[in-house]
């Protein structure tokens, strides 16, 4: 189908979401107040570390950007990994995956466009984190590079929406039909729970968690952010096993290089086992619930 | 001029992986089907027949795992994509694919972009469906707050947005009340009377097979046990016609004038009536009417009871698969 057919439908399925979205008005008090909520808790860890000799190096030592920046990265993040595989179930469960498959949109389409909700959901609360964090508790930015610090988004974008895909297509390639599944457990779960860093800089980590910590993109991200936009920042200083390693490239520019190849092997990996997992099911008979 | 074929199934076979079990489920078993453009065609059965499995294969939704067949002239397993491009599908409930935070017409909207018709279509068809579906006074209205009935024809208007040449209704009275049910049935008619689309209808309502289809196929365990015109099919059944004329003056003679006739199985008679068990009833009714008034005997009423599609379906598959 013609590429703007696609995008045609991409615009009504965010349409529909925030119809949705819009329809519970409680759900946009609760959502700003959940910002506010966990911000204002880390602002509270913040006045622990205030006056102590706790380092942030090279991160600068304002705990609240350093905490604001990563809960920035964990919400763009969270909704790109974590909502294909749900999103997925949710066609599947609905019965719709067989519409949608007699329309003439690519497999993609509908999963992307149902994913829509989690934007809403998620994108603005990292606005949001960083303009409580500015506003109220004493974040304080630089935007040195702005080109390298989109570059960095759209990359985090990519790179995490592509694991997203390989999760969601456990669900028919794989036949994981329960709440979770491995990819999206081991990963949002684990390594990125434990070595993303959102909270503390990963070098306060055992060693062998911080090598963990070198398979997901989120700490990458999260070093080039901090780095650029935290006062105070260290450029030349490698922290990570793999700027550790490889000391003859700068971190931000390795960084950069490790994001897109994450992206360059995730984003095609996941498109491919997601429409492997399609045929699979076209043959099963499990493309949807209704037999 | 020979009839154009919208489908052609054959020796199609399709089994089903069962959790824990080393024996598949045989959901289709060597099944041959050939539909003609433009036909109502009925497939009649009981829950776990076939009947949807053999649908989402015409409809390019479901691989078969043998046999060979071609939807509208493209290959069920090379051009399935092409295929699921040009037929329609009603699911068995209408909440497939009705987004109830949606108004009827917004939900309208929404597949009409996802189906890809133009910009400057879309505002006429929907606005054209609704009012083919008499769901105009509606169409602001959210579907949960409208009948079942009406909700299942948001479903078909939905169904219908796109003109393709074959739409697949899988039970689409099922959970219906009478008069809704009643409705829809009238709608698929004219979608086939008004727009010429081949109509492909699963159901396990004998009497819907019998009051909509020009062909019905029988299906039971995976099976078509039978395929032909309810005409047909009644035609074929070993069962006889019943006769029963209500008349005065009934003798002996007469009786045993119509026991001679080679087509009658059997003859009874009490006071006033007489009851004809025959083959070829419609071909045969006047000569025994003549042979009758040969006799002196004064008819007032005559009734005919022909094998219905139920004492076909019950015939065919046995009783413990009637419904």
């Amino acid at each position: 189908m013609k590429l703007y057919k696609e995008w045609d439908a991409l615009k009504m399925f965010s349409k529909r979401e925030l119809i949705i979205w819009l329809s519970y008005k409680m759900n946009a008090i609760m959502w700003v107040l959940d910002t506010l909520f966990t911000t204002i808790i880390f602002f509270m860890l913040s006045l622990v570390t205030r006056g102590s000799d706790i380092n942030f190096f090279p991160y600068g030592n304002n705990y609240v950007t350093f905490v604001v920046l990563g809960l920035f990265v964990h919400f763009i993040s969270f909704t790109n990994l974590g909502d294909p595989f749900p999103r997925v179930a949710r066609i599947y469960w609905g019965g719709t995956m067989d519409l949608y498959l007699l329309s003439p949109l690519s497999y993609f389409t509908p999963m992307l466009g149902i994913m829509f909700r989690g934007v809403i959901d998620d994108y603005p609360r990292s606005i949001l984190a960083l303009l409580f964090g500015w506003l109220l508790f004493g974040a304080v930015f630089t935007f040195q590079s702005p080109m390298i610090l989109l570059l960095l988004l759209i990359l985090i974008l990519i790179s995490t929406f592509g694991i997203g895909m390989i999760s969601a297509s456990s669900f028919y390639l794989f036949n994981f039909k329960q709440n979770t599944e491995p990819v999206k457990f081991i990963f949002q779960d684990v390594i990125i729970a434990l070595t993303a860093g959102y909270y503390y800089p990963i070098s306060v980590l055992p060693y062998p968690l911080q090598v963990l910590g070198s398979f997901i993109p989120h700490s990458y991200a999260l070093d080039a952010f901090r780095r650029l936009m935290i006062p105070g920042g260290d450029l030349l200083t490698p922290v990570l096993p793999l700027q550790i390693a490889m000391q003859n490239i700068s971190p931000i520019s390795l960084d950069i290089i490790v994001l897109v190849i994450m992206s360059l092997v995730s984003l095609p990996l996941g498109w491919f086992m997601y429409v492997k997992g399609i045929e699979k099911a076209r043959k099963d008979g499990t493309l949807t619930r209704w037999q | 001029m020979a009839i154009e074929k919208a489908i052609e199934l054959q020796n199609i076979f399709k089994r089903y992986k069962i959790k824990n079990s080393k024996s598949p489920f045989v959901a289709l078993d060597d099944v041959s089907l050939s539909i003609n453009k433009g036909e109502i065609f009925g497939l009649l059965g009981s829950n776990g027949a076939g009947k949807t499995t053999i649908i989402k294969i015409m409809a390019g939704l479901l691989e078969a795992d043998s046999g060979s067949g071609s939807v509208l002239g493209h290959d069920i397993y090379k051009e399935h994509k092409t295929i699921r491009s040009m037929v329609s599908l009603v699911a068995p409930t209408a909440d497939v694919g009705t987004d109830n935070n949606l108004t009827v017409r917004q939900n309208l909207e929404f597949w009409a972009v996802v189906y890809a018709l133009e910009a400057k279509q879309r505002v006429a068809r929907i606005n054209e469906m609704l009012d083919f579906l008499d769901l105009r006074q509606y169409e602001h209205h959210w579907p949960m707050s409208i009948s079942a009935g009406n909700r299942q024809k948001l479903a078909i208007a939905r169904s219908l947005l796109v003109e393709n040449p074959i739409i697949f209704l899988d039970e689409p009275t099922v959970k219906l009340d009478a008069k809704s049910a009643d409705a829809v049935r009238e709608l698929v008619g004219r979608i086939n009377r008004e727009f010429g689309i081949t109509v492909i209808l699963t159901t396990h309502y004998i009497f819907e097979a019998e009051e909509l289809c020009e062909r019905v196929a029988i299906m039971h365990k995976g099976k078509i046990i039978s395929c032909d015109t309810v005409a047909n099919l009644r035609k074929n059944l070993q069962k006889y016609d019943e006769l029963t004329i209500t008349c005065k003056d009934i003798s002996k003679e007469a009786i045993d004038g119509i026991k001679a006739f080679p087509y009658v199985i059997t003859c009874d008679y009490g006071a006033n009536t007489i009851r004809i068990q025959m083959t070829n009833l419609h071909e045969k009714l006047l000569e025994i009417i003549k042979a009758l008034r040969k006799h002196g005997i004064e008819i007032t009423e005559i009734a005919t009871n022909q094998p219905s599609l139920e004492d076909i379906y019950v015939e065919k598959i046995g009783a413990g698969g009637s419904q």
